[in-house]
């Protein structure tokens, strides 16, 4: 039987014991989860499962970060949908990250820098848990 | 007219080979025939043959041929000369002063047939101008290969000069017309200004030097020239003369750049792994309570604060490959300076509560706005005010004042005073520098990258601000900032520190 709290998750991150921490940090604070390790099967996952919010990573393989929100963004319920960027870049690091702001995350987080606490406690916030 | 010896020539050369004195034969056109090993050695050669079958008047320099050659024909007419001097050129190019004296042999017929010449190296006499001469050639060739240009500007008059090679720096030939304008003309235009900075604080102070870049018509590039100055004053101190140099180091600033890249790069990468540990690390301390024992529980803490402090360092790295490559970003806003400072220091407010610290803050009334960057400003602030925190003992005292500078327009003065370790009088002037952690600073308190304040003011050169600061040991430090009220010489972000 699941007990989650009503909110389901997507989270696009390729690198796997990354991704492993968020999941079982986010059971634990018993959000439905869905993951993609590529930005394609991201796009696709988050179109079919509509997410209540997308946690993402910008460098992976088949299709980054950013093309991905681009793309996510022109549909009509992905336009509306509240992302989180997760990722190790500077969002200064170079033009092509600098636009992902440009698709309005609602935060923008350099995970070495984050705790885990700290990424669930921003979800809560966006989506006014 | 002397007596011309005759005789049995080939025994005389015989004996004169290994003469002390420097001995040399010409047949009767003035073409060398015989040089012995005096001459060799005082001329720089190995072997006879190097000069054997050349004119005599070759070994002269360019000046002093005309004076050899008329001579030699003296010679051949009166039979003999004497003290004879002039420049003559060593085998490696440099100059030798020599006296020379000679005498006309004839054969049997009473023809000409031989000159023996003695020569003696009197350079040690040679006269104040060639003296100069020589010191010029070797500074000249000196700038030749070091690719370093000298110039020379005549204040009264308005007049320059230049050395060769500042005219092939620019790529122009020596006949061009030199001024202010011509150089000006070759310089990147975002940096007209800091090279008119240079000149203007080289008259004020004396000295100067400058990073800058120039575009040469030829090339299709940005080159960067590095140029220093010195400054003559007269007796009222006005500016005489000023002289100074320029080099390329643009293959200097690649480099830099490479691995300022290098460092980001790198730096990027350690964040991976980082976040693998630190997020591991978080997770089996929540399961604190599952079965972990106190010395688990002890190792899981100090891998995390190690973790921590890597991060940190990281992130440091970061800004400083960020703030060099200029890639930093600057986003003006208005702000205020008050509210800025309160807030970094509520993020510090548990450390302060902790060491039973006594907090000053006195803020000037009515101070305007602050146009900067806010990423910026705080990092300022939280660099200064965690040093004063953490390097401060318990029961002491921080007094932060924040006003107008009244010596200088539209600039805030924020001071941070610590009644804290101190900075060594011995070190203080490494305190800018990247990596420097005072003695004193390590001994007391763990961390810390040695990056902070580095960091502070490069920032705030990009700003247009300054810091500077005054300290006693185990009395305590204040940091002085100076802000502008806007932003200014932001262009100049690329010449730092």
């Amino acid at each position: 039987m699941e007990e989650t709290n009503g909110k389901k998750i997507l989270i696009v991150e390729d690198e796997k014991p990354m991704l492993d921490a968020v999941v079982d940090t986010l059971k634990q604070n018993r959000f439905a989860v869905v993951t993609a390790d590529n930005g394609k099967d991201g796009l696709d996952t988050a179109l079919k499962e509509h997410p209540d919010l997308l946690l993402l990573d910008i460098f992976m393989p088949k299709m980054d970060g950013l093309t991905m929100l681009e793309t996510l963004r022109s549909d009509s319920w992905g336009h509306d949908v509240p992302v989180i960027i997760l990722t190790n870049l500077n969002p200064d690091a170079d033009q092509t990250i600098k636009s992902i702001l440009e698709h309005k995350p609602a935060f923008y987080l350099i995970k070495s820098n984050v705790t885990l606490e700290a990424i669930v406690s921003k979800i809560k916030e966006v989506l006014n848990m | 007219m002397s007596d011309t010896p005759q005789g049995n020539i080939p025994n005389f050369q015989k004996r004169v080979v290994l003469f002390p004195e420097a001995i040399i034969i010409l047949d009767n056109k003035g073409t060398i025939v015989k040089a012995n090993k005096q001459t060799l050695a005082i001329f720089g050669w190995d072997n006879e043959q190097e000069v054997i079958t050349r004119p005599f008047v070759d070994l002269a320099s360019d000046e002093d041929k005309q004076n050899v050659q008329t001579a030699i024909t003296r010679v051949m007419a009166d039979g003999s000369i004497t003290n004879v001097q002039y420049l003559a050129l060593k085998k490696d190019g440099s100059m030798l002063r020599v006296s020379f004296s000679g005498s006309l042999f004839r054969d049997n017929q009473g023809n000409p047939q031989e000159i023996v010449c003695v020569l003696h190296d009197i350079t040690p006499h040679l006269s104040e101008l060639e003296q100069v001469r020589e010191a010029q050639r070797q500074l000249s060739e000196a700038q030749q290969i070091a690719h370093f240009g000298s110039w020379e500007w005549d204040i009264p008059s308005n007049k320059f000069h230049w050395t060769e090679e500042m005219y092939k720096l620019f790529g122009v030939t020596t006949l061009s017309d030199v001024n202010n304008d011509s150089l000006v003309a070759y310089v990147v235009e975002e940096d007209r200004e800091k090279v008119k900075s240079f000149i203007d604080q080289s008259l004020r102070e004396g000295k100067s030097s400058l990073d800058f870049r120039v575009m040469l018509p030829e090339n299709n590039k940005n080159q960067w020239f590095h140029a220093r100055s010195k400054t003559f004053y007269d007796n009222d101190h006005k500016p005489l003369r000023m002289v100074g140099t320029v080099h390329d180091i643009t293959h200097d600033k690649e480099i830099d750049q490479v691995k300022t890249q290098f460092l980001s790069m790198a730096s990027h990468q350690m964040r991976g792994p980082l976040t693998t540990i630190n997020w591991n690390a978080e997770m089996l301390q929540q399961q604190k309570a599952q079965g972990l024992t106190d010395s688990q529980k002890k190792y899981i803490q100090e891998l995390y604060n190690a973790s921590k402090r890597i991060v940190q360092l990281t992130n440091d790295l970061l800004t400083v490959s960020e703030l060099e490559l200029s890639r930093m970003p600057f986003k003006p806003e208005n702000l205020s300076l008050e509210k800025i400072i309160k807030r970094v220091i509520e993020d510090y407010q548990h450390i302060i509560v902790e060491k039973k610290i006594k907090l000053v803050e006195n803020y000037a009334t009515n101070l305007p706005e602050i146009q900067t960057d806010l990423f910026l400003l705080k990092t300022i602030f939280q660099q200064l005010i965690a040093n004063a925190v953490n390097y401060t003992p318990t029961e002491g005292t921080i007094t932060i004042n924040v006003s107008i500078d009244p010596t200088k327009t539209n600039m805030f003065m924020v001071s941070i005073s610590d009644t804290g370790y101190g900075i060594p009088k011995t070190e203080q002037e490494k305190v800018f520098s990247k990596m420097f952690r005072a003695t004193n600073a390590k001994a007391n308190v763990m961390g810390g990258t040695g990056l902070g304040l580095y960091i502070v003011r490069l920032i705030l050169k990009v700003n247009g601000g300054d810091i500077s600061f005054t300290s006693e040991e185990n009395k305590g430090s204040t940091f002085k900032v100076a802000l502008p009220f806007v932003p200014t010489n932001l262009s100049s972000a690329i010449k730092l520190a």
